[in-house]
C-alpha cells in the first residue's frame, strides 16, 4: 500500500509540472508555429515537393510505368526527342494560338461589359451572377453542351452560323473547325470570371479622377481609354496573366471532344501542349518522356510570364 | 459621370446582348434535358415535357454512386483543406519562429508549378499503394492548397495585433487566440475558401480520370464523359447528365458567391 501512496501523493506534482509545460508551449509562437505548418509540410512533401523532385529525376531517364525497374540514364535525349518531334510543335502551335486569340479577345470583352455593368443603376447582381456562372460549370458539361449546338444539321449555333457563310459541319469534328471551336468554348468560359476581376478593379478608382476628367472637357470615350484603361492596367496584368496560364493548360475540352478517339482528335487538329503530354505519359506508358514534356510546360509557362510582365512594365 | 437615358439604355441593350450569349447552352441543356426521344430537336410546349430522362438516367446509369462518390471526394478534400490551409495561414501570418520565410516560399511555390509535373509521380505512387480506385487515392495528395494558404493568410494580415494583444493580457494563449479570436473573425475568408476547394474538386476531370479506372469508382464529371460518348446519339439523356452535374455547383454557388467575389478583390488585386 505504501508505495501506491507514494505515488498518489506524487501524482498532483507531477500533472502540475505537465500543465504549466503545455501552456508554456501554447504559449510559445515556436511552437505552435511549428505545429499549425506540421500538416502542411508533411504533405506537401510527400505530395508535391517529393514527386516534383522525382518527375525531375524521372525526365532524365528511360523508364515506363509498365516496368519502373528498367529505368535507365539518358542524359538529355528525352528533351532532344520532343524537340525534335513534329507533333510537340503541332501541339505548341495551337496552344500559342489558343492563346494569341483567346486571351485578348476575352479580356476585351470582360472590360467593355464590366465598364457597362459598373454604370448600370439596376440588376447589375444578377448580371454579374449570371455572367459568372460559365466559369463555374464543369469543362466537361460545357464541352458537351457546345458540342450539340455546333453538330452538322441539328446544332442550333451551326445553322445560325450558316447564315454568316459558314459551313454545316460538326465543329468539334472538322479538321478545320476544331480549333476555332475551343477557342469559342474557351471565350466563353472565362469570359466572365476575367469580368468579374475587373468590375473589382473599377470598383477601387476613386470618382474624382472622372470629374476632375470632366472639368477638363473629356467625353465618355475620352474618360474610357485616358482614365479608366490606365487605371485598370493591375488588373489587364492579372487578366491577361491567369488568361496565359489557363489557356496553356487547356485539357479536359479536347480530351471530352475526341469522344473515344485518340487525343487531339480529329487528326490531331486540337492536339495541346497538355494533350501531347498526356497522350505520352498515359497513352503510350512512356513516364520519363512525359516528364521531360511537363518540364517544358512549365518552362514555356514561366518565360511566357516574364515576358509578358517586361512588355506590361514598358508600357506604363 | 451621370448617365442620360439614352445611354443606360444602350448599355442595358449590351449586357442583355451578352446575357443571351451565356445563357444560351445553359437554356439548351436544361430545355433537351426534359424532351422524349421522339421530340428531340424540336420546339415543344412545356405541356410535352417530361422527366422520364431523369428517370431513366437514375435506373440505368451507375450515376447514384458516381453521385456518392463525387460528394464524398469533395467534402473529404474541403474539410482536410480548410483545417490544413487555415492553420498554416495563421502560422504564417502570425507567428514568429526560425524557418518561417522558407517555409512561405515552399507554399506560395506550389503556385507556379503546373500540375503536369507532378501527375507522374504522383500515379505511381498511387499505384504502389494500391489506391488506384479508392476514396484515399482521391482526396489524401489533394488536402492543401498554396492558393488558398496565401488567401487566408492575407486575410489573417489584415486582423489589427492589438486584437491579439488584449487576448494576451485576458490569458490566452496562442492556440486559444487562433480558436476564439481569428477563426470567429474569419467566416468570410472561410467562405471563400469553401467555394473556391469546392468548385475545384466538384469539375476536376484530369485527376479522378487518372486515378481511376473503374466505373464504380467514377466521380459525376468522368461518369458525366462516358454518358456523352456511349449516349451521344441522345442529347436528351446526356444533357439530363449535364443538369445533374451542375445543378449542385450552381447551388453552391449562389450560396457563397459574395465570397467567392470577395476572395478575388482581396488576393487578385494584389497581384
Amino acid at each position: 500500500m505504501t508505495p501506491n501512496a507514494e505515488t498518489n501523493r506524487s501524482l498532483p506534482r507531477q500533472k502540475r509540472g505537465l500543465r504549466t509545460r503545455l501552456t508554456g508551449m501554447a504559449n510559445s509562437s515556436t511552437f505552435v508555429g511549428y505545429l499549425f505548418v506540421a500538416p502542411i509540410l508533411i504533405l506537401m512533401g510527400i505530395w508535391f515537393y517529393y514527386p516534383l523532385v522525382q518527375s525531375f529525376i524521372y525526365s532524365f531517364q528511360d523508364i515506363s510505368f509498365l516496368n519502373p525497374d528498367a529505368a535507365k540514364f539518358v542524359g538529355f535525349s528525352n528533351y532532344i526527342e520532343i524537340v525534335k518531334d513534329k507533333d510537340f510543335w503541332t501541339a505548341l502551335r495551337h496552344s500559342l494560338l489558343l492563346t494569341v486569340v483567346a486571351v485578348p479577345l476575352q479580356a476585351i470583352i470582360a472590360l467593355v461589359i464590366a465598364v457597362n455593368l459598373n454604370k448600370v443603376l439596376r440588376f447589375k447582381g444578377v448580371f454579374r451572377t449570371l455572367y459568372y456562372m460559365p466559369y463555374i460549370t464543369s469543362t466537361i458539361a460545357v464541352t458537351t453542351v457546345f458540342m450539340y449546338l455546333f453538330m452538322q444539321n441539328d446544332g442550333v449555333v451551326t445553322q445560325f452560323l450558316t447564315w454568316f457563310g459558314f459551313p454545316d459541319v460538326s465543329w468539334y469534328a472538322n479538321v478545320k473547325y476544331a480549333l476555332p471551336f475551343l477557342m469559342i468554348l474557351t471565350i466563353w468560359t472565362y469570359t466572365g470570371f476575367y469580368m468579374v476581376v475587373y468590375l473589382g478593379g473599377l470598383q477601387t478608382i476613386p470618382n474624382d479622377i472622372y470629374e476632375a476628367g470632366v472639368v477638363d472637357g473629356a467625353n465618355g470615350w475620352q474618360q474610357f481609354w485616358k482614365l479608366t484603361v490606365p487605371m485598370l492596367k493591375p488588373v489587364t496584368y492579372l487578366v491577361i496573366m491567369s488568361g496565359i496560364i489557363n489557356v496553356m493548360q487547356l485539357f479536359d475540352q479536347p480530351y471530352a471532344l475526341a469522344r473515344n478517339g485518340s487525343l487531339g482528335s480529329p487528326a490531331g487538329a486540337t492536339s495541346t501542349i497538355v494533350t501531347y503530354f498526356y497522350s505520352q505519359a498515359f497513352s503510350f506508358n512512356r513516364s520519363g518522356y512525359g516528364s521531360a514534356a511537363a518540364f517544358i510546360i512549365f518552362a514555356l509557362i514561366l518565360v511566357l510570364s516574364m515576358l509578358q510582365r517586361r512588355f506590361m512594365k514598358e508600357e506604363i | 459621370m451621370t448617365d442620360s437615358r439614352k445611354a443606360q439604355f444602350l448599355r442595358y441593350l449590351l449586357l442583355f446582348m451578352f446575357s443571351v450569349f451565356f445563357i444560351v447552352p445553359f437554356g439548351y441543356a436544361i430545355y433537351t434535358s426534359l424532351l422524349s426521344k421522339s421530340d428531340i430537336g424540336h420546339l415543344v410546349l412545356p405541356s410535352r415535357w417530361t422527366f422520364e430522362n431523369y428517370i431513366d438516367i437514375f435506373t440505368t446509369s451507375d450515376i447514384l454512386i458516381w453521385y456518392k462518390n463525387s460528394i464524398i471526394v469533395t467534402f473529404g478534400i474541403l474539410i482536410g483543406n480548410l483545417i490544413v490551409n487555415t492553420m498554416a495561414a495563421y502560422s504564417l501570418a502570425r507567428l514568429n519562429y526560425r524557418g518561417r520565410g522558407v517555409v512561405f516560399f515552399l507554399v506560395i511555390g506550389m503556385m507556379m508549378v503546373p500540375y503536369q509535373v507532378m501527375i507522374i509521380p504522383i500515379f505511381s505512387m498511387i499505384v504502389d499503394l494500391k489506391w488506384l480506385n479508392t476514396y484515399q487515392g482521391l482526396i489524401i495528395p489533394f488536402l492543401f492548397q498554396g492558393f488558398l494558404v496565401f488567401l487566408m493568410r492575407q486575410f489573417f494580415l489584415t486582423v489589427p495585433k492589438e486584437l491579439e494583444e488584449a487576448a494576451e493580457v485576458d490569458g490566452l494563449n496562442k492556440i486559444g487566440i487562433f480558436f476564439r479570436i481569428m477563426l470567429p473573425l474569419s467566416k468570410g475568408a472561410i467562405g471563400t475558401q469553401i467555394i473556391f476547394s469546392f468548385t475545384g474538386t466538384w469539375n476536376s476531370f484530369v485527376w479522378p480520370v487518372t486515378l481511376v479506372n473503374d466505373s464504380r469508382w467514377y466521380v459525376m464529371t468522368v461518369g458525366l464523359n462516358t454518358l456523352k460518348n456511349r449516349y451521344f446519339e441522345w442529347p436528351n439523356l446526356t444533357m439530363t447528365g449535364v443538369v445533374l452535374l451542375t445543378v449542385p455547383i450552381i447551388i453552391v454557388f449562389l450560396l457563397f458567391q459574395r465570397h467567392m467575389v470577395q476572395g478575388i478583390a482581396t488576393t487578385g488585386l494584389k497581384g
